[in-house]
């Protein structure tokens, strides 16, 4: 496929994870923050973004796997993934936290696994997503093209 | 104008959103109540945007208020007091950080949307561009328009068709291509080369769906609302092919000179994305920047004398908090200041600091203003909000440093 062709693409994608909600204006401002002396910024942050999601949830889901649950640990761990989140502009990630902190407060059991399942999901489609994104940079820096800026 | 040479704007909003219920109209102005319980689930938010905007209006020296009315919508008006702007606006400025906007002058635009205020905003947005625009509120409308061989002057051209979203359908689309191939201004005997183009302005439309629309060549581009200048413009830009190659530069770090150039910053988080996120953004303006995990170890770090010129502190950290850490380190520097004005300590071996303070600013995702005393009690001076951009993080650090 032609470098044009790419990175229209590129571009529509982007954009529909936009709206779509994965994304908000915060990962906008990562992008910003990537030049020649950062080159690979962003793809490094959300590289370090995955794996601290990825332990994150393991260890959510041990906690809220036992006998009696630690609430307060709970909390703390949603409130880093929730931070992190918020970081890149992950935006639907960063709100299904928001509503899981208050199953933790409630001692909500149910809830919390509801909140985790969801998050879950949501962690899920947006990984997939950005690692679609950063396959079609590829394949538009091979080509011989530029990354264009998205509004 | 006032008697101080103030001027008093009065700004009002009008909306055909759901309207307000009378019984819940007293406290919507209350931090973290919204008109119902169910707002929050079906309109996101937390209630708080309502106080934020009184206090801010306050501020301003004004007052805010509204009516409402269910199922009609709500106006929200308020009153602030400003001082007279200089000559050199801001208009003018970015007029000349956008030379491809000029190529758009004598271009025409037809809008057409049945909402007549909100085809006015539309209209608004296109005259800032230089381009002229009429508009008619219905298909029939815009159909007469078009195959009446409309009489535009010699020196305007009729580019674009932008069609709102609620007005369009599969049929208008096809309906305003065909008249637009055979669109003929002046009365002239021949079709433009040329056509017109059809934008769709749309709130949210899929890739797939934009696609299908591109494909199947009913429009030749989606604008997505709310209007914005930079889009516009580049819509346009694709669809007439003028100032395509022209960059739109924008900002902070051009006009702002180097304030935080090659000065040392300490940045406190337990997390290592933030960590990294909040290194970039200080990188980019130039700064030093060290990452440390936890309050101890910056307490390590700042532990007088030392080499930084600032830190970010989250507040939010297991084992010992921003706050703890903050106390700790104020702690410490008085002793410290202390032992140089009784002179057990000299001064001069650290480049005349003879009362060190290290501007410590707190990194966090509360906006409650609990948390701003907070921070100022236990000796911070100032704060941020998680997740911060660099025009936040600029202005909270530049009046720490000066200048030249």
């Amino acid at each position: 496929m032609e470098v044009g062709q790419l990175q229209e693409r590129f571009v529509d994608y982007t954009k529909s994870l936009f709206c779509e909600g994965f994304l908000d204006d915060q990962f906008l401002q990562l992008q910003q923050l990537q030049d020649e002396s950062n080159p690979d910024f962003v793809v490094e942050v959300v590289s370090l973004f995955f794996e601290d999601s990825e332990k994150l949830l393991n260890d959510l889901t041990k906690t809220l796997d036992q006998q009696f649950v630690d609430y307060k640990r709970v909390d703390a761990q949603v409130h880093q993934l929730k931070g992190s989140s918020s970081s890149i502009g992950a935006q639907r990630v960063k709100n299904a936290c928001i509503g899981f902190r208050n199953f933790c407060e409630e001692q909500n059991i149910e809830g919390c696994l509801r909140c985790l399942h969801q998050v879950k999901q949501e962690y899920s489609l947006v990984k997939n997503k950005l690692q679609t994104l950063f396959r079609l940079e590829q394949q538009i820096v091979a080509a011989g093209g530029a990354i264009p800026m998205v509004e | 104008m006032t008697e101080t040479g103030m001027i008093k704007l009065l700004v009002s909003v009008e909306d055909t959103g759901v309207g307000i219920l009378p019984e819940a109209q007293g406290r919507i102005f209350m931090p973290f109540m919204q008109a119902d319980s169910s707002t929050s689930r079906t309109y996101g938010g937390t209630g708080i945007g309502l106080s934020i905007s009184e206090r801010l209006v306050k501020l301003m020296h004004g007052e805010i208020g509204f009516v409402s009315e269910t199922g009609t919508g709500s106006t929200f008006s308020f009153t602030a007091a400003f001082i007279r702007a200089e000559m050199s606006s801001l208009d003018i400025k970015w007029q000349q950080q956008n030379p491809s906007v000029s190529g758009f002058q004598g271009l025409k635009a037809l809008v057409v949307d049945g909402k007549c205020i909100r085809a006015e905003v539309t209209r608004y947005h296109l005259e800032r561009l230089g381009i002229s625009v009429d508009i008619t509120s219905s298909v029939d409308a815009a159909c007469s328009y078009l195959s009446s061989n409309f009489r535009t002057s010699d020196s305007e051209h009729l580019a674009v068709v932008l069609v709102d979203e609620d007005i369009w359908n599969q049929e208008t689309g096809v309906t305003f291509r065909r008249l637009l191939k055979e669109f003929r201004p002046n009365g002239c005997t021949e079709v433009l080369e040329v056509p017109p183009k059809i934008f769709l302005i749309a709130t949210c439309v899929s890739s797939t769906e934009r696609n299908e629309l591109k494909s199947a060549a009913l429009v030749d581009s989606v604008v997505t609302k709310p209007l914005r200048l930079s889009s516009l413009i580049c819509c346009f830009q694709e669809a007439t092919g003028i100032g395509r190659n022209t960059q739109v530069t924008t900002g902070i770090l051009s006009t702002c000179g180097n304030l935080l150039k090659d000065k040392k910053i300490l940045v406190v988080d337990d997390n290592d994305v933030n960590r990294r996120v909040a290194q970039g953004t200080l990188k980019k303006f130039g700064a030093v920047v060290t990452c440390v995990e936890s309050g101890k170890a910056a307490l390590t770090m700042l532990k007088p004398p030392h080499q930084f010129d600032a830190c970010f502190m989250d507040l939010q950290m297991p084992e010992m908090d921003g706050f703890e850490a903050t106390r700790q380190i104020r702690s410490v520097e008085s002793k410290f200041n202390e032992k140089i004005d009784t002179g057990e300590v000299s001064n001069d071996t650290f480049v005349n600091m003879a009362h060190w303070h290290t501007p410590i600013l707190a990194m966090t995702a509360d906006v409650i203003q609990s948390t701003n005393e907070r921070c100022m009690k236990c000796g911070m001076d100032g704060y941020v909000s998680k997740p911060f951009g660099e025009e936040q993080l600029y202005s909270a650090v530049a009046r720490f440093f000066v200048s030249g």
